[in-house]
């Protein structure tokens, strides 16, 4: 499975690539009035992205709790055979999921641009170390773990930016990768193995 | 406790069917049918096709050739969510429960295809055929044991109303206790509310007991069908599937 | 077309086939999947370029880099293979038993992501991005030419000669019973543990051995272009490789090669014959290129997964006439889902001398013959002096101590204490939830203990990882599916046995001439085996074609191969016929009749009552009582247990 989402971001990455040609752009945008408060100075749309981000993990939580859809998800996860038993379309339910998944990092990737300034078709290879440190930070399938794995990431690297020259920001996320897989695979937020 | 479980059960037949993993099938040109009420069993030495069978008529396994109805309706080869849909219940014999949801959800992805407001009544009904599911709706599946985790898969089959029941080796990991308990009270009783069930079983003199009629499958085909009076009459029945030897029998009545 | 692009289509088909092969190795044959693969090649390239090159000063001084020792042919080869090879070691905590090979694998992926980050922008270590040039070719100081056709040819031999001795290496290793425990690991890894496999030790071999191949590619194809950048080896690289891994087959050799002149040399030349036109996107056609790929991949995966060439089976022929033996245990063993494999081609026979059939054909000896059990420990269990045992061996041979195991907040075992006699057939029963199975996993080593102890002939083994206990005679049947489904029935038996010289890696290089006598008398031992069970005719099967009964049946079989002297069997009559398990019980018994020592857990209470004594109940994770199963029913609380359960 692995293996074949390689090749999915092999077809998607150079596939934009191949239509955009290798030029960087960026978006023409203002960056809003600044709040500032308790030592921390925010323009606008900074602001924004954090509303959004919370936003996005309350309606996570609230699907995958109290819908039928998300329970529905998290049964096809468990047992898909099962499901199907039950009457859920399984198909429908997996195309939902990706569709869920792939708008989310859709809005990853708008909130990243608008934050980066610039960007083109490769821009986001090394976001990968950042998404999977999160992510096995927190715990894989647990999606409160992501949640807290990708807060500690997020700030790790950046402070990590003051000790370190910037270029190699990612390096803290890639040893607490390699850490937790090495300690504790199941994640902070997973039952220990 | 029955007196409010009224299901409305529904003829299933199954004609010819041949049906296998890929490759040579597993079972050929087998006839099984079960009515309304009635409790129909399948049993058979290992390799026989009991499984195979069932799970070709719920869409898990593909069937080459045959036909498949439930009622009027011809469900050959349909995906088993559309299965489901014709009110057809199967509970497999591993993986039967959805383990890391709690027995609640458990038996509300059973109510899946109900509307909104029927799941809560559904619900109560079955806590009233299976207590002890009661104790426990906050629990995570997986924790359950054996006895417990088949009250749940048959419970989760019960919320969709179903009008057959498919139960493959129910009592295949439980103890005697329970294998004779959920037997003789809980699959009895689904016939009697009006389902029509069909059972496979290994343990054969159990099931026996509490059958309408039995298909004895042997090599991928039926072999004998009878009423558990006629095939306990037969010799070569006694002699092939009940396996004889001193303890068995005992073993097998003495419990309940 | 000229020499020099034959030249260099040979030559990268050649570096492309010996990546390739490692990576098959690795992926195909051992389940280890590295998707960080590609920075062991660069890792080769590198490294045959600092030994190679002179000194940074030197080299005109607009490079900066470490190394430069210009060290002489083969010396950088040789570098690169070893660097190839060491770097792979300090990811072997990342394969050790406990972490599933997905997280491993993205292990190395994030790793292959940041090493080229690091290389990239760490100008001093290996010049950066810019990468090296001027790299020296094999012999430049004596002076020869890198553009003189007769200098090309020759490397070109070379490369390819290399290429073949990597490739007479892995089939080496694979046609081995060391690649038999290889692919035993990769269909089911913890079964693989508890027959006595050092996963640890496999995978790390088989991280070093395909890291040095794909060293020692980098450092050929460095040697040729004489440049070496990052944007050579990025992870998407590896994507590649595995792109020609499958397509051309994993776990087959020739496949492999195959698949690499399809996928990374097929794709180069291709290139060539598009029209390039300025009107056209820049990067459109590497773009389309990975695209491609990535296609490729994704179509193979769908419609045919095996490859072009998939594994093949290993068929190996039966001594005498075992394979047309009448099976004697009734409709079980002689039924129709011995469907043929799916995804065959040719098969291929492997070895063994076959002796002439014996005058009465039932010779075969299959008795049991216990393992010498290992040098008592000095300390001695109180309770174990007493008993008489054979040849002074104590009474007792496995003991729980209040063995607790918690998990979750569940106690599923509370504080169990008994004792296995030697030569016992014991049964364990109990209502469900009793901690039956939990506790036989936990004597077995597949599941830890929370508190405890656990002796094994007069040794405390409670931190004794399973694959050792296996070592030392301990060995479990599982209740769940647990053959290797992509290994023959004989393959499965094989795979338990212990001690064949051809299991370790050097064993495998040694080569058949070294474990051929060991294997055709293991293979001797399991066609008795099959006989005796009545599955000889499925012997040449792959186990995973079998019906339920009779994948029960190879399960029961596989460990009486690993030469237990105490077996653990974990409802082995589960969806096996009565006639078929009375047979099984008499087995076993006569077993026990010879020297081993059995602890069974059942629910078959028939089973109980024939074979076992004593009986061990237990209920709600603590021992009820212990006795024949006539005492048993005799007494109310089991009774109660059952009727509660």
């Amino acid at each position: 499975m692995v293996i074949v989402s390689l090749g999915m971001t092999l077809i998607i990455e150079f596939g934009v690539q191949a239509v955009t040609g290798g030029t960087a752009v960026s978006y023409t945008m203002s960056n809003g009035p600044t709040l500032a408060g308790g030592g921390l100075n925010l323009d606008g749309v900074e602001v924004i992205i954090i509303v959004l981000s919370v936003l996005v993990m309350l309606a996570v939580h609230g699907l995958l709790r109290y819908t039928k859809l998300g329970k529905a998800m998290r049964a096809t996860a468990a047992n898909q055979s099962l499901a199907r038993n039950c009457g859920i379309r399984a198909s429908r339910v997996i195309t939902a999921t990706w569709a869920i998944t792939g708008a989310l990092c859709g809005l990853a990737g708008v909130v990243f641009a608008i934050d980066a300034g610039s960007f083109d078709a490769t821009s986001t290879d090394l976001f990968l170390i950042l998404i999977l440190a999160a992510v096995f930070l927190g715990g894989p399938g647990q999606a409160y773990g992501a949640m807290l794995g990708a807060v500690v990431i997020g700030l790790a690297t950046e402070v990590s930016a003051v000790f370190i020259p910037a270029d190699y920001k990612y390096v803290i996320a890639f040893v607490v990768l390699l850490v937790m897989l090495g300690v504790r695979p199941t994640g902070l937020l997973g039952a220990p193995q | 406790m029955s007196a409010e479980l009224a299901l409305h059960g529904v003829r299933l037949r199954a004609e010819g069917i041949t049906a296998g993993y890929g490759g040579d099938p597993v079972i050929r040109d087998i006839t099984v049918s079960t009515t309304p009420g009635e409790v129909v069993s399948l049993v058979g030495p290992n390799g026989s096709g009991k499984s195979t069978l069932l799970k070709s008529l719920v869409g898990v396994v593909r069937v080459s050739s045959g036909t498949v109805r439930v009622g009027d309706r011809d469900v050959t080869n349909a995906a088993p969510e559309e299965v489901a849909r014709a009110a057809v219940g199967y509970v497999p014999q591993v993986d039967d429960v959805f383990a890391p949801l709690t027995v609640r959800e458990n038996l509300e992805m059973g109510g899946y295809l109900l509307r909104r407001k029927q799941i809560a009544a559904h619900i109560e009904r079955v806590l009233a055929v299976f207590p002890r599911l009661g104790g426990m709706l906050g629990r995570s599946a997986g924790k359950l044991s054996g006895g417990e985790r088949k009250m749940l898969a048959m419970g989760r089959v019960l919320m969709l109303d179903p009008g057959v029941f498919l139960l493959d080796e129910p009592t295949a990991n439980l103890a005697p206790m329970v294998a004779a308990a959920l037997l003789n009270e809980h699959v009895r009783k689904l016939a009697a509310s009006g389902a029509a069930v069909l059972i496979v079983e290994q343990r054969a003199r159990a099931v026996l007991a509490i059958s309408d009629r039995t298909y004895v499958l042997g090599g991928g085909e039926v072999r004998m069908v009878g009423t558990p009076a006629e095939l306990s009459a037969s010799p070569d029945f006694v002699e092939s599937f009940l396996g004889g030897g001193r303890g068995q029998a005992a073993g097998q009545r003495a419990e309940p | 077309m000229n020499s020099y692009y034959t030249l260099n289509l040979i030559i990268y088909a050649a570096v492309d086939a010996m990546a390739c092969l490692g990576l098959s190795q690795q992926f195909g044959v051992a389940g280890v999947t590295n998707f960080g693969f590609i920075i062991f090649q660069a890792a080769g390239g590198y490294a045959a370029a600092i030994l190679a090159m002179p000194g940074a000063s030197a080299n005109g001084g607009f490079q900066s880099y470490i190394g430069g020792w210009n060290l002489p042919f083969p010396l950088p080869w040789i570098g690169a293979a070893v660097v190839g090879g060491v770097l792979a070691l300090p990811f072997t905590f990342l394969v050790g038993r406990r972490l599933r090979g997905d997280f491993a694998a993205v292990g190395l992926l994030v790793t292959a992501v940041l090493l080229n980050l690091l290389v990239t922008n760490y100008r001093p270590l290996l010049n950066g991005d810019a990468g090296l040039s001027l790299i020296p070719a094999p012999f430049a100081a004596q002076g020869f030419s890198g553009t003189s056709s007769g200098y090309g040819w020759a490397f070109a031999a070379g490369a390819v000669a290399l290429t073949a001795a990597v490739f007479w290496f892995v089939r080496r290793i694979t046609f081995s019973p060391y690649g038999r425990s290889l692919r035993a690991m990769r269909d089911n890894d913890t079964v693989a543990d508890s027959l006595g496999k050092n996963l640890l030790s496999l995978r790390t071999a088989m991280l070093v051995t395909g890291g040095a191949m794909a060293g020692l590619s980098g450092g050929i194809l460095v040697s040729y272009i004489s440049t070496w950048s990052p944007a050579a080896w990025g992870y998407a690289e590896t994507v590649v490789l595995f792109a020609a891994v499958i397509i051309g087959g994993a776990g087959n050799h020739i496949g492999a090669v195959i698949g690499a002149i399809l996928v990374p040399v097929g794709f180069e030349e291709i290139t060539r014959f598009f029209p390039t036109s300025n009107n056209l996107p820049p990067n459109l056609v590497p773009s389309l290129e990975w695209v491609a790929i990535g296609l490729l991949i994704v179509i193979f995966l769908w419609v045919r997964p095996q490859g072009i060439l998939p594994e093949r089976k290993r068929f190996i022929a039966l001594p005498g006439s075992a394979a047309t033996s009448t099976p004697t245990a009734g409709p079980a063993a002689t039924d129709v889902a011995s469907a043929s494999g799916r995804g065959t081609s040719a098969a291929q026979t492997v070895v063994p001398e076959t002796r002439p059939a014996d005058a009465n054909g039932q010779a075969r000896d299959t008795r049991y013959s216990p393992r010498p059990s290992p040098p008592q420990a000095q300390e001695t269990q109180p309770g174990a002096a007493e008993g008489t045992g054979d040849h002074g061996q104590p009474a007792v041979v496995l003991a729980a101590r209040d063995v607790v195991r918690e998990f979750g907040g569940v106690r599923a075992v509370d504080g169990v204490s008994f004792e296995v006699r030697r030569g016992t057939l014991t049964g364990l029963i109990g209502p469900n939830g009793a901690g039956k199975s939990t506790l036989l996993a936990m004597l077995a080593g597949t599941l830890p203990v929370t508190s405890g102890h656990l002796i094994y002939q007069g040794q405390d083994v409670t931190g004794v990882p399973a694959f050792r206990r296996a070592r030392l005679g301990l060995v479990r049947t599982f209740q769940l599916a647990s053959e290797f489904k992509r290994l023959t029935v004989l393959e499965n038996l094989l795979s338990a046995v212990p001690g064949n010289r051809g299991d370790s890696f050097r064993g495998a290089l040694l080569g058949q001439r070294y474990w051929g006598g060991d294997e055709a008398a293991a293979v001797r031992r399991a066609t008795g085996l099959l006989e005796r069970f009545g599955l000889a005719g499925m012997a040449n099967s792959y186990a995973g074609d079998l019906s339920g009964g009779q994948r029960r049946l190879v399960e029961i079989m596989r460990a009486l191969m690993a030469e237990p002297a105490t077996l653990l069997l974990d409802e082995p009559m589960a969806g096996v016929h009565p006639r078929l398990a009375r047979r099984i019980g008499a087995e076993l018994v006569a077993l026990c009749g010879e020297g081993m020592t059995i602890l069974m857990v059942e629910h078959e209470l028939a089973i109980m009552d024939e074979f076992c004594d004593p009986v061990v109940v237990m209920a709600e994770g603590r021992v009820l009582a212990e006795g024949t199963m006539q005492q048993l029913r005799g007494r109310s609380e089991v009774v109660e247990a059952y009727l509660v359960g």
